[in-house]
């Protein structure tokens, strides 16, 4: 009787998934719908509020979409494993193996994608509301799925980009969580004029911006060139989505600043052109 | 510190210590609860009404500038008073100076009128135009009786050339070995520390404590005592209590709610309580009549006892109904927010000057919908912030991410 107990046991250990008729498919089909709507609601509501609430939380309500998704995520599939499998240090060992197969031949990338936004998570090169630049493209981060992160440049066009792109390419993070972030307008001007009276000029052109932050400093940068002058004005817009306005005020009006002092811009040559 | 109008005196208080009154949690709760069922359901509380909204109206402007008289800035004379007696005494130091910021929409010039009242010199402000051009103002303070200098915002506006005049002019006092007070309100001192480092040539600035619920209890029942010669009771509309019988809860809810949607500013407290106040179409017409017949007695009436009970109930009721909620007009831009920033900025401002402040291109389109909504008014041919929309446009503007301060 006790052998045949103990070899009942036994051969149950060894069986990798439960028979049929002791997986309960409802409940597993609950599970995945429950957690998918969850998800799918957290995804319109978060940045809905995100939008519509306090500037202040806006980049903390964007950020939290993709963490939340991990955990519903990483809870539905420890809920359904034990249902599934017959959990067992044997039986592990036998499913590590065939992942470990399937990983390597077909699903390389996608895990490696899949991995490394879970690393995106915790590590942080980039979250929803920030804006970046990956490559050619700069834009701002409109989501962050598991797989890839989605970009939404100033052209309107929504890139996708995959997370595995954080394990080859840098990562360049204009605000990092923050509410705002540096704005530089050039200007490139002749040389010969009062480098002074410049910067001063261009100096109160920002102090005078409907869109500054007050909070930030005002920076006034200049370098000459073998063509010029070269002037980087440095400031702080208090909505980073305000950034390219803030850029074409600051040009704008730095422009008439620049006309009222008598200051001439360098004109570019197309290559090839005859000047006499 | 709550203002007490007739009680020991109050003095400002450092600027950064200004706390707008806020509602118990609890009310809070459970006022936000309201709001978003009546929201929700579309709830109209007619039938828990005394009386019908239907059937009130806003009474004349000659009653309620009789029970809510102008003024509204006269709880802030006597701090003031109290504040800068010991500055305005001969004993105090020579060059020193003093910053008083004012909450911003107050329409008189509360720092001009009490310079006047106490016989000081103020500083006349550039003309608007001088301002634009660059026109640097010639200036000669550097000695003299004490100076008064009520608000900065007419020194600058937001442009380069703009910045001139109010630099010159922190040069001056700086060198000055007067005593001068100068005043300006929170948007403008926020953009002066920014643009022209105001804030290392001037002091710390002080303001007046903001306005509790009891304060303003005692300052209108004040008001509406005062050379009134036909006493009028003001009953709450929705219980049909007297609203200034302490005893009522209400009352004290109502009180306290209205000190905090206003910020505790007065004259925003004082423009809500006017906005609040209805009557019936028959005291209406009834009052009309007598106008047209009777004679106006020089001899004011005061019916009421210490604490606000009317000994003699009369016909003529002012209705106080729920206080009025402004919100913004939605706009797919920013562009009503930066007009209302560069309002506050500056105090007032023609249409043309605001195209030269603003960062767009065109025609405001945005001004004819803020005038609409209430939010701002026009008249002068210049457009400022509406008092009892002040804290909407705040509450609007902080939400944004714009540079506010905490008034």
């Amino acid at each position: 009787m006790q052998s045949s107990a103990a070899q009942k046991s036994q051969e149950k250990a060894a069986k990798l998934i439960n028979d049929l008729q002791d997986i309960s498919f409802l409940k597993i089909a609950m599970i995945v719908l429950g957690a998918w709507i969850i998800i799918a609601l957290i995804r319109k509501i978060l940045p809905y509020l995100a939008e519509r609430g306090p500037n202040q939380l806006r980049l903390y309500l964007l950020g939290a979409v993709p963490v939340i998704r991990l955990f519903l995520l990483v809870g539905a599939i420890m809920w359904i494993i034990p249902l599934v499998f017959n959990i067992t240090f044997q039986n592990f060992l036998v499913i590590a193996g065939a992942a470990s197969v399937a990983i390597g031949f077909a699903f390389k990338d996608y895990v490696s994608s899949i991995i490394a936004g879970v690393v995106a998570i915790f590590e942080k090169p980039y979250r929803p509301g920030d804006w970046v630049q990956i490559g050619e493209d700069y834009g701002e981060v409109k989501s962050v799925g598991m797989r890839s992160l989605q970009i939404l440049t100033p052209s309107d066009d929504m890139i996708t980009v995959p997370h595995d792109t954080l394990w080859s390419n840098n990562i360049s993070n204009s605000n990092d969580g923050a509410k705002t972030l540096m704005c530089i307008t050039h200007f490139y001007l002749e040389p010969d004029h009062d480098v002074e009276a410049v910067r001063a000029a261009l100096y109160d052109v920002a102090l005078t911006s409907a869109y500054l932050e007050y909070s930030k400093p005002v920076l006034v940068m200049v370098s000459q060139e073998t063509w010029g002058t070269h002037y980087k004005l440095k400031a702080y817009p208090f909505d980073m989505r305000d950034q390219f306005s803030f850029i074409s005020d600051l040009t704008a009006r730095g422009k008439l600043a620049l006309r009222k002092l008598g200051v001439k811009e360098v004109v570019a040559l197309m290559p090839g052109t005859l000047r006499e | 510190m709550a203002l007490k109008i007739d009680d020991k005196p109050i003095q400002c208080i450092p600027l950064s210590d200004y706390k707008s009154p806020s509602l118990p949690t609890p009310r809070a709760l459970q006022y936000f609860m309201e709001k978003t069922l009546a929201r929700i359901r579309s709830i109209r509380n007619q039938d828990k009404e005394k009386i019908a909204t239907d059937k009130l109206h806003a009474p004349r402007k000659d009653w309620l500038d009789t029970i809510a008289k102008p003024p509204a800035y006269t709880p802030i004379l006597k701090v003031l008073d109290t504040t800068l007696k010991d500055w305005a005494q001969e004993q105090s130091p020579l060059g020193s100076k003093r910053l008083v910021v004012l909450p911003p929409c107050e329409a008189g010039n509360v720092l001009e009128v009490w310079a006047k009242n106490h016989g000081f010199e103020t500083l006349p402000s550039p003309s608007r135009s001088d301002v634009f051009a660059g026109n640097t103002p010639e200036l000669d303070i550097a000695k003299g009786p004490p100076l008064i200098l009520s608000r900065l915002e007419d020194w600058y506006v937001r442009t380069p050339a703009g910045l001139k005049s109010i630099r010159a002019l922190l040069r001056h006092i700086h060198q000055s070995e007067r005593k001068i007070l100068i005043g300006a309100n929170p948007f403008a001192w926020e953009f002066l520390k920014k643009s022209v480092d105001a804030h290392y040539v001037l002091p710390d600035p002080v303001t007046p404590p903001p306005l509790q619920g009891e304060d303003l209890r005692n300052w209108f029942h004040d008001l509406s005592s005062q050379h009134v010669s036909r006493p009028f009771d003001f009953k709450l509309q929705k219980s049909g209590k007297d609203i200034f019988d302490l005893s009522q809860d209400k009352n004290k809810d109502y009180f306290n709610a209205l000190a905090a949607k206003s910020l505790g500013i007065p004259w925003v407290a004082w423009y809500m309580w006017r906005d609040s106040l209805l009557t019936s179409d028959e005291v209406r017409d009834q009052e009309a009549e007598a106008d047209d017949t009777r004679d106006s007695s020089p001899d004011s009436v005061d019916k009421s006892t210490k604490d606000g009970q009317s000994e003699h109930p009369s016909d003529h009721v002012l209705w106080v109904s729920a206080l009025e909620e402004f919100s913004l007009p939605g706009t797919k831009s920013d562009m009503s927010l930066l007009v209302l920033q560069a309002l506050l900025i500056h105090g007032s401002l023609s249409e043309n000057e605001l195209i030269q402040l603003l960062p767009e291109v065109g025609p405001l389109t945005v001004l004819p919908l803020l005038t609409r909504a209430g939010i701002v008014t026009h008249s002068d041919n210049f457009f400022r912030c509406k008092a009892e929309a002040y804290p909407a446009i705040y509450r609007g503007l902080k939400a944004s991410g714009f540079p506010v301060g905490n008034l």
